[in-house]
């Protein structure tokens, strides 16, 4: 079955091209197609999002973003629920104000007045309480984006070393069949390569091309 | 004395001896490099694998703690949110029944007996 790349929206590449750390990552993986880079805009095309999105070495990537939309959400999630609450303050302390005044216009010593008084009090205590709560949990998300960061550069530094070895053990296995590697060759091997440049010296040397590869990359 | 068509086609058929014996070759070494190469890319298929499992459980394991972390203060916040209604309404009512009373009391202080002139 072909892997194809659902529509991304506008607006979903400006949130991708948004991230720093997911910006120069898929930067770095699409290397070939440079000429479908808009350089002037943090905004990741289509031909970019597809080409490291359907590289199947770069899964670590996709799982960044996803866990990044998900605290993203969350983002929002938790300012709906701010507004909300500051809604309940304006009308917490409307209440309040106008305790006070009948209080004050009245002159007399109400129990009901007073006890509705103290809880309209508490009503805005409260409140402001679970903002407090909700702009710390504002702040950790903002924070887990650090971690999402360091766990992303940590985890290409995980694939780059693995290429290296497999590259390594390569170059071994070929020398000890007696194939003679010039230090070009040796280079080359060990070199980075996105999808995109192998399909493309695929069709260099006219070999045929995995069956499953998406239409986007034929 | 050999003629020059008969070298010629002694040479001709000398290389092609070579060239043969070089394929030859080749294919062995080609057949060895396979050899070592096949078992190389299996493994590299699992080490593979086993990278992409042991990443993805990172990530994971980052969204369910951002999941548990939030889910109570969400909780907690739906709670004081609905709870705060309840209680302002509750605040608006009495602020409203205390109301009426001003108003019923004034209209009793108005509408009262008059004073005998």
């Amino acid at each position: 079955m072909k892997k194809e790349l659902p529509l991304i929206s506008t607006y979903s590449q400006i949130i991708l091209g948004g991230w720093p750390a997911i910006f120069e990552i898929v930067k770095k993986y699409t290397k070939v197609r440079k000429h479908l880079i808009r350089s002037d805009l943090p905004f990741l095309s289509y031909e970019q999002l597809e080409e490291v999105f359907l590289d199947s070495q770069n899964h670590f990537i996709l799982d960044s973003i996803s866990v990044r939309a998900k605290a993203l959400l969350d983002l929002i999630h938790v300012q709906v629920q701010l507004d909300a609450l500051e809604e309940e303050k304006e009308e917490a302390m409307k209440v309040l104000e106008q305790i006070e005044g009948y209080a004050r216009n009245s002159g007399e010593e109400n129990l009901k007045i007073s006890q509705a008084f103290e809880e309209a009090r508490q009503c805005v205590k409260d409140i402001k309480e679970a903002q407090s709560m909700l702009e710390e949990k504002k702040k950790h998300l903002a924070a887990l984006n650090e971690k999402m960061d360091k766990l992303l550069a940590s985890q290409d530094k995980e694939w780059e070393n693995f290429r290296q070895e497999w590259a390594s053990q390569l170059i071994e296995g070929l020398e000890s069949a007696g194939i003679r590697l010039t230090e070009l060759e040796v280079n080359e091997i060990k070199r980075q390569k996105t999808l995109y440049e192998l399909i493309e010296r695929m069709k260099e040397l006219n070999l045929s091309l995995p069956k499953d590869l998406p239409e986007g990359l034929r | 004395m050999m003629q020059f068509e008969t070298i010629e086609k002694t040479a001709f058929d000398l290389e092609i001896q070579i060239n043969v014996e070089n394929a030859s070759l080749e294919a062995k070494q080609l057949k060895q490099v396979l050899k070592t190469l096949n078992p190389q890319s299996k493994a590299y298929k699992k080490a593979q694998q086993l990278l992409e499992s042991e990443q993805s459980k990172a990530w994971d394991a980052l969204a369910s703690e951002i999941d548990q972390e939030l889910e109570s203060t969400m909780t907690q916040a739906d709670q004081k949110i609905s709870d705060v209604k309840k209680r302002l309404a509750r605040l608006n009512k009495v602020l409203r029944q205390q109301a009426e009373q001003v108003v019923e009391r004034q209209a009793v202080r108005t509408s009262g007996p008059k004073r005998p002139s």
